[in-house]
Parts: C-alpha cells; structure tokens; sequence
C-alpha cells in the first residue's frame, strides 16, 4: 500500500513531463518486461521485440495520463500495456498477407534480393546524419524561445478545424516575409497581425503558440530538409530561403 | 505518410509528419533524422472509458456482492429466527439466529431474570447455553432432583420447532445424567413458548376486563404488583397489552375467556 503511495508519488511528479515519464520507463524497464512477458510468454530482447517497445509506450502513455482515481499505478500501467500489445496484434493480424521483405521464398532465399531496385544505404546514412544536424540545430534555435519538442507534440492542433486555422496563419506569414523577420528579431510570435491578416481567431493562435513558432522558424532559417518534408503544410508555393 | 524523427526518448520519440504535425509516438527503435512510414502514436489505444468502465462496472458488482454479505449477514446472524422457553422454575426465553447462536436471553419471570442477569449469550450455541443456564440455575438453588424442565420452541419454521425441542430435551438430559441429576426430568412444554400453563385468576364462565387481563399479565412477566399497561388493545378474543418497566419494553396477547397469554414479547425499551 505504502509502496503503491511512492509510486504514485512519482508518477504525479513526472506525468507533465515527458522526459519525467521516460526516466520512469527506464526505472521501472523490469515491470515493463515482465508485463511484455506474460503477453508474448518468452524473454522479450531489447531492441529486436516490438512489444517491448510498445510496452514501454503504453508504459509512458500511463504516466502521462494517470490519475489516483484510476487506482494503484502500477495495475493501471498494466493494463494500459495490455491494451496497447492487444491493439498492436489486432493492427497485426490485418496486414496478415502482406509479404515482409524480411521474409524467404520457398527455397529460402531472402525476399529482399528478388527486389530490383534496392535502397542506397550509404545515400540514406547521408541524408539521416545531415537530417540529424539540421534538427539538432533547429532544436536549439527553438531553445532559445524556450520551448522544446516535446511541448510541440503537446501544443500541436489535433482537431481539424484547428489545425486548418494554424494552416492559414502559416501561409499568411509565409506570403508576408514582415511577419517571420519579426518572429527571429523579437523573438515573439506576431499574433495580432497573424490573427488579423489569415481571419483566425487570436485565441486559437495563442493556444497554439509553441507550435506556430516550431513551423514558422523551420521556414525562416533554411532548414532544407524540414521544409522539404512539410509539403502539405504550406501547399503550392515554395518555402522561403535565405 | 512519412515521418520525420525529430527526438527520441527511451519509450517515446516525436516526429513530425508531412501535413506539418507533430506527434508523440512509441520509440520503436528510430533514431534522430530517420524518415518512417509507419508509427504507433500516443493516445490509440488508451484505456481510459474502457479501463474506466470495466473498473465501474467492477466497483457495481462488489458493491452488490457487499450488500448481499451484509443482508446474508444480518438475516443469518442478527435476525433472530425463533425463540426457546426454557423453564426450570427460573422462566428464561433465548432468541436463536438461523445458525443456532443464541442472540439474547431474558427473563420471563422474577426468578428468570436473577438467572439470565450477567449471563453472555454471545458465541454460544443453544444447545450449550441451554447446559449452562441449567448449571447455574442448579448452582443458584433453582433446580434440585425431582424438578422438571419445559422445553417449548417459537418460530414460524414448524421444522425447526420440533427439531430444536427434541435436539435441547436430548442434550439436557444427557448433559444433567452426566451431572449425576437423573432425577430431573426434561418434557417439551406446549409448542407455544408463552403460553402460561393456568391462571388463577381465568374464569373460563366469564370475559376477563381490561383491568384482570392487564393483571394477569404483569404477573406473567413477573413485574411488580399494580404495574400500569402502557396501552391496552381490545382485539375480539383478545386484549394486546404493553407495559414499560426498568428499560424494557413488554408486549403480549391475553385471551378474553381464560385470561391465557397467548403471545409474548419482550424487548428493550429504545
């Protein structure tokens, strides 16, 4: 009982806070492959199991979302680890029929040396590391408006009237350069000129707030590889460069 | 769609997909710059309703289960199911529960309740209080060789009557044999446990008064002369009369023509 009141403590200290709820995952890695155990009944292998990782998601996820409401911490987190491992199975089960190239053919020969074009992994290792310095960078840049990532993924519009609204404000700033040089000189999104400009409410604007910022400096300082992946966001004009 | 990995944690990473969203997905194995197709991400498969209402529902049925405990308890434990005269000359009548524990002991009579005074009924057994009284109501004089010992059982199980009288007339007198008192005989008295055998006063010729069958009845409880009824009821054959004495409360049924005490009730006065 008393044990259950720890855990919970930590849990209630952590479950804001992503990073928080990580260091729980990594300190609770034991209940987590054990509880993995006993869905897939053998040892899951760090690294080459699936489950595992989505275990220690779903592990994750029951930090974040925990309320003492929902009972002891560590049944809940079970729970929410099965659930997961069962969805993931389901999800699974429908691509059944679906060849991996990972997968032989009947005389044992890898599936993949039947494929014609074969990826380039040296073009790829390029391309990854160079990805890794820009997001690095763009880390960084974002540092210094005191948000993080993982606040992004938190302050990211989900519902889809919102998201539209965001959309129009980004592409209102990206037609009206003004607006991005203020972003970087002050470091203050403008939001009454956005608002005002793409129609959207300002309200809307500054509850997403971090996220504006994230996309609008990723078109702001030529960050190549970014901008090429946000093909939807700003659709039919090609993004700023310095 | 493709995802771009921009941080990744031990469990977690975030990506941002190429509508422009970010996302906190499970971590399955990626590193910072790699571009994948396929994510499992946050929310899903929360269990939240599900887990909720299963745990809901979980919560109702215990609820339920408790409250089937608790009535089962309270009908076999606490609810008496009949009642046991016992009398030697001290007139005693034990409440039993469904599982043949005794709940209470009273006396029905002055001497009745010199015996049950001080007497714990709690745990015991009838069989087994019925032994005990009657060891101290032959330690306390009541009962010597030659005596009788009335047995009669209440209860709207007529089963259980018959069964609890010849059950308690067996046990005793094999208990008082065994105390060296054959000579004490145990008879079942009649099924009625508050039936009083005579009444001086009964004039089968004639109708008790309100005032003769009030009378009669004090003297069955053993309360003290001239004690006033609280409530006199003339019912036909029948007067319902209830007294209020020393924080109990006393309930009976006198008959009109004999002045017989056809049912009795003693209880503590709330």
């Amino acid at each position: 009982m008393n044990n259950d009141h720890d855990i919970a403590a930590k849990v209630y200290a952590a479950r804001e806070d992503a990073r928080a709820a990580d260091d729980l995952v990594r300190q609770y890695l034991p209940f987590i492959r054990s509880e993995t155990a006993k869905f897939i009944h053998r040892y899951p292998m760090e690294g080459h199991d699936d489950e595992l990782s989505i275990a220690m998601f779903a592990f994750h996820e029951a930090v974040l979302s925990y309320s003492r409401l929902k009972g002891p911490f560590l049944r809940y987190a079970a729970v929410s680890i099965r659930h997961r491992l069962i969805d993931h199975y389901r999800s699974e089960r429908r691509h059944t029929g679906v060849l991996s190239l990972d997968g032989e053919t009947e005389d044992g020969t890898p599936l993949m040396n039947q494929v014609v074009a074969v990826k380039d992994e040296s073009a790829e290792l390029v391309l990854r590391t160079a990805a890794r310095t820009e997001i690095r960078e763009f880390a960084g840049q974002l540092a210094a408006f005191s948000i993080d990532l993982t606040e992004i993924a938190e302050n990211c519009p989900r519902q889809k009237r919102t998201f539209e609204a965001c959309g129009r404000a980004l592409r209102y700033a990206k037609e009206h350069p003004a607006l991005l040089d203020a972003l970087v000189s002050t470091g203050k999104l403008p939001i009454t000129q956005l608002a005002e400009g793409a129609g959207v409410e300002r309200k809307t604007l500054e509850r997403h707030r971090k996220y504006m910022v994230a996309v609008l400096l990723a078109y702001t300082n030529g960050f190549e590889i970014i901008r090429g992946h946000l093909n939807q966001v700003m659709p039919g004009k090609e993004a700023r460069t310095e | 769609m493709k995802y771009l990995v921009m941080e990744c944690g031990t469990a977690y990473a975030i990506v941002l997909d190429d509508r422009g969203q970010f996302l906190r997905v499970a971590n399955m194995g990626y590193e910072v710059g790699q571009t994948v197709t396929d994510v499992i991400p946050a929310g899903a498969s929360h269990p939240g309703k599900r887990y909720m209402i299963r745990r809901m529902a979980r919560l109702a049925l215990s609820a339920v289960f408790t409250f089937l405990m608790i009535f089962g308890l309270y009908h076999y434990v606490f609810a008496a199911f009949g009642t046991v005269r016992i009398q030697i000359n001290p007139d005693v009548l034990l409440s039993v529960n469904r599982l043949g524990y005794v709940l209470d002991v009273s006396g029905l009579n002055e001497d009745g309740r010199i015996l049950a005074e001080g007497y714990g009924t709690f745990g015991k057994k009838l069989t087994d209080a019925a032994c005990e009284l009657t060891e101290r109501a032959v330690s306390m004089g009541f009962l010597a060789d030659g005596s009788t010992i009335g047995i009669a059982a209440d209860s709207d199980d007529g089963g259980w009557r018959t069964e609890t009288v010849t059950r308690l007339m067996i046990e005793l007198q094999v208990y008082l044999t065994g105390r060296g008192m054959k000579d004490i005989g145990v008879l079942p008295a009649e099924d009625k446990p508050v039936d009083i055998p005579e009444t001086k006063e009964s004039t089968p010729a004639s109708v008790l008064t309100a005032e003769e069958a009030a009378a009669a009845a004090a003297r069955y409880f053993g309360l003290p002369e001239g004690t006033a009824a609280a409530k006199i009821e003339d019912k036909n054959d029948v007067y319902e009369i209830e007294f209020a004495a020393d924080g109990m409360e006393y309930d009976c049924e006198v008959r009109k023509s004999d002045g017989a005490v056809l049912h009795a009730e003693i209880d503590r006065d709330d």
